[in-house]
């Protein structure tokens, strides 16, 4: 047993702080709340001239092939410098769905526009009434005249207004289909979601949405299990990312621990404030863990749907209790907007939120401790 | 970075021999007296022949080398024994020793080591640890315990409190004060091993809340010869805060958990109350679910200290945060799966309604200690701060 990265993760990580340190500080993530596009394009420009969206798709298909923990490491040096941008929609979320339920057709031909950074891809999972999952879509697929239409509405489709195309995902006959719609295509409406975080997120309306047979993910009606696969990744993948954004918010917290003197000494001398810092390391290490071992179980290519359900509920909770405890050790320099600590914290809670919330992940984990009396 | 179990070969060895040797009888003598590191007031014939036998497997001291008797193995062997047992609700009953061995191995003189590992690795005798006294608790610097240098041997005067399984151990492993002026305090304490049965050594009962047994060991100037003092003079303090983490992992072992919840899980699948079956209720389901995940949690936290160990890194943090995580959160499942499975889970093993081997009845005071006991969790938070991340001490 070892919980150490390898010297080459090591390696990887260290780059992408010191790269991110620099050029995404606090002021240019603040700056991009406001901004249409969300994401400053040179910036995006220079992480895909790294290669980072293709680290983890094969070489074939134009990426690095290297291993899913690779991406993990990546990812948690993104959530701690609150990188936005279109990194996990595009080279998580439609990457993943595109090589796990994609012809080998499909993926010669999107995946390596993906890893150069000419296309940018989304994937329209959510609903009203659906937060995650794939049980009981009311997104639907019908054939019509040697194409496919496709009704319904999805909301938190992450960077909709950027992505070229978006992966739909749709219930028909006989099963589940992942549609492959286009930027700008007849009967498709994108509006912006006006979220507490000022991320990206739209509300798609699918309106008698065309979709041409070759545009269909793998086979019409085949895409349950594909998906199911790329969704274990995805839930790992953001976990990874909010344990970086947690390990900023701890380090922030620590630090003013150490600084702020109140009643003529640091309040970190003080044990209320210490036993919240500990609660907090606890929070982020045990975050850190679960999602490791979940993510190493994904890169054996061991079966790891529980391990994964158990990292993404455990992340959530402890990110969640992290970030109160964060600012409660800041008091009132904390809430404030000029601070960093609130892109960290938002990340936190909202991120817990998304990809399988904690009631959502224990509902699994519940149907696979009684997989008879469900 | 790896999640393999690197002795999974020897853990099947080890779980089927113990479910051979672990009769109906043992197993529920363990559940009744001894889960929840209760200590009884005595233990069955059967029980120390049982002890005996897994001494004689050689799997008490594993990591110990073979010259005193020990497997020459490492740590990790060990602990398979210790988990595979806490997964059966047993445990190895002589454990103390296995803290104080640890510390003689590197301090003790060929004499002291000679006289009690070999002993200890046959599971044959046990250790007191005499730290605790009335007024000092988690501040172990404070200990008055007096021992005074007379030459060839020290003259000890002074009270012991909670010194569990001084009543039936061979030896205390006492650490007394040999210099009263020392400053820092813990600068002048000294660490010995001495004969529970020299004269001058009064064992009294203290009768705990949750039906089990800790003592008084009162000292009326006892004399205790120079080649007993285990290390140099005024270095106790170190020597006991050295072994400590490694017997947080013996201590309160994750395995036993999860056993437990694997049983709370089977029992609600086929138990019904207020019309359901209870793995029905989504109460129940959610609750436990939650459970499923902390104890991943605390397993994970235990594997990460074994590592830290094998890395020769400082285990303080690391090891004071699965401590606080495993007794708060074993804390937490015995008292809200009592809510969730209702009133059978009050009653004691001897009522014939009983369910789950009592363990949630006798949980729901047995485990409370186990957040102040071997250090208690405010401690473990502040060593969390200070040691892991640097924050400063407080006066």
């Amino acid at each position: 047993m070892d919980l150490n990265l390898s010297e080459s993760q090591q390696i990887l990580g260290k780059a992408a702080r010191e790269f991110l340190a620099a050029e995404c500080t606090g002021a240019v993530v603040r700056a991009m709340e406001s901004d249409p596009a969300g994401y400053p394009p040179q910036l995006w420009r220079r992480i895909v001239e790294m290669g980072w969206p293709g680290v983890a798709v094969p070489e074939a298909y134009g990426g690095q092939g290297a291993g899913f923990l690779d991406v993990l490491v990546l990812l948690q040096e993104m959530g701690r410098a609150a990188l936005p941008g279109p990194f996990f929609s595009s080279a998580v979320l439609a990457s993943l769905a595109i090589l796990q339920a994609g012809s080998a057709e499909q993926k010669r031909s999107l995946l390596p526009r993906l890893c150069a950074g000419e296309l940018l891809g989304t994937v329209a999972l959510s609903e009203p009434g659906i937060d995650f999952g794939l049980e009981k879509l009311g997104t639907s697929v019908q054939s019509r005249q040697g194409r496919y239409l496709v009704n319904g509405t999805k909301i938190f489709v992450p960077d909709a207004h950027v992505a070229d195309f978006m992966v739909c995902i749709a219930s028909g006959d006989p099963g589940l289909s992942a549609l492959l719609v286009k930027k700008g295509s007849p009967g498709v409406s994108v509006e912006p979601l006006d979220t507490t975080l000022r991320d990206k997120q739209f509300e798609v309306v699918l309106r008698d949405a065309a979709v041409e047979p070759h545009d269909v993910l793998g086979a019409l009606g085949q895409a349950r299990a594909p998906l199911d696969a790329a969704l274990q990744k995805a839930l790992i993948a953001r976990c990874a990312e909010m344990v970086g954004t947690g390990r900023r918010a701890l380090e922030l917290s620590v630090e003013y621990a150490k600084v702020r003197v109140q009643f003529g000494k640091p309040i970190g001398t003080l044990q209320a404030i210490q036993h919240h810092c500990a609660n907090l390391a606890t929070c982020i290490e045990t975050a850190e863990l679960m999602t490791s071992k979940a993510g190493w179980l994904m890169e054996q290519g061991t079966a790891c749907r529980r391990e994964a359900l158990h990292a993404k509920a455990w992340t959530n909770e402890a990110c969640k209790r992290a970030a109160w405890l964060a600012h409660q050790i800041h008091g009132g320099m904390g809430f404030t907007k000029e601070y960093d600590l609130y892109l960290y914290t938002g990340r936190m809670t909202s991120f817990a939120q998304l990809m399988g919330g904690t009631s959502w992940c224990y509902g699994e984990i519940a149907n696979g401790l009684w997989a008879s009396a469900s | 970075m790896d999640f393999i179990d690197p002795r999974s070969d020897f853990r099947r060895e080890v779980g089927e021999w113990l479910d051979r040797e672990l009769t109906d009888e043992l197993r529920e003598e363990f559940a009744r007296e001894i889960t929840y590191l209760r200590v009884p007031m005595s233990w069955s014939s059967k029980l120390l022949e049982f002890n005996r036998k897994l001494g004689a497997k050689g799997w008490i001291g594993l990591h110990w080398p073979k010259k005193y008797g020990g497997g020459g193995k490492t740590l990790r062997d060990q602990l398979v024994v210790v988990e595979e047992l806490a997964a059966r609700y047993a445990k190895i009953v002589s454990s103390q020793v296995l803290h104080c061995a640890n510390i003689l191995l590197v301090h003790g003189t060929e004499e002291q080591k000679m006289d009690v590992i070999p002993r200890a690795a046959r599971g044959e005798i046990e250790v007191s640890l005499g730290y605790t006294e009335p007024n000092a608790g988690s501040d172990v610097a404070n200990i008055q315990m007096r021992a005074v240098d007379k030459g060839d041997h020290f003259v000890i005067s002074g009270e012991k409190i909670f010194n569990t399984m001084a009543h039936w151990a061979s030896y205390h492993w006492l650490l007394a004060r040999t210099d009263p002026a020392a400053q820092p305090k813990h600068r002048g304490l000294t660490m010995f091993l001495v004969d529970l049965q020299t004269p001058g050594i009064t064992v009294r009962p203290i009768h705990t809340i949750d039906d089990s047994r800790t003592n008084m060991v009162h000292y009326d100037e006892v004399k205790v010869p120079k080649s007993r003092m285990v290390g140099s003079l005024n270095r106790g303090f170190y020597l006991a805060m050295e072994a400590l983490g490694q017997e947080r992992l013996f201590v309160f072992n994750p395995h036993f958990y999860r056993t437990l919840f694997n049983e709370i899980a089977q029992y609600v699948s086929s138990e019904t109350r207020n019309g359901r079956v209870l793995a029905q209720d989504p109460l129940v389901r959610q609750a436990l679910a939650e459970f499923d995940v902390k104890l991943e949690v605390a397993h994970l936290l235990y594997e990460r200290v074994i590592c830290t160990l094998e890395a020769n890194k400082p285990i303080i943090s690391d090891v004071s945060m699965f401590k606080m995580f495993m007794t708060e959160t074993g804390q937490e499942l015995v008292r809200r799966t009592l809510d969730l499975i209702g009133l059978p889970g009050m009653l004691r093993a001897e009522s014939r309604r009983s369910v789950l081997h009592a363990l949630i009845a006798d949980g729901q005071r047995a485990t409370i200690f186990h957040t102040f006991a071997g250090g208690a969790s405010e401690l473990m938070r502040n060593l969390i701060a200070i040691r892991g991340y640097g924050l400063p001490a407080s006066d």
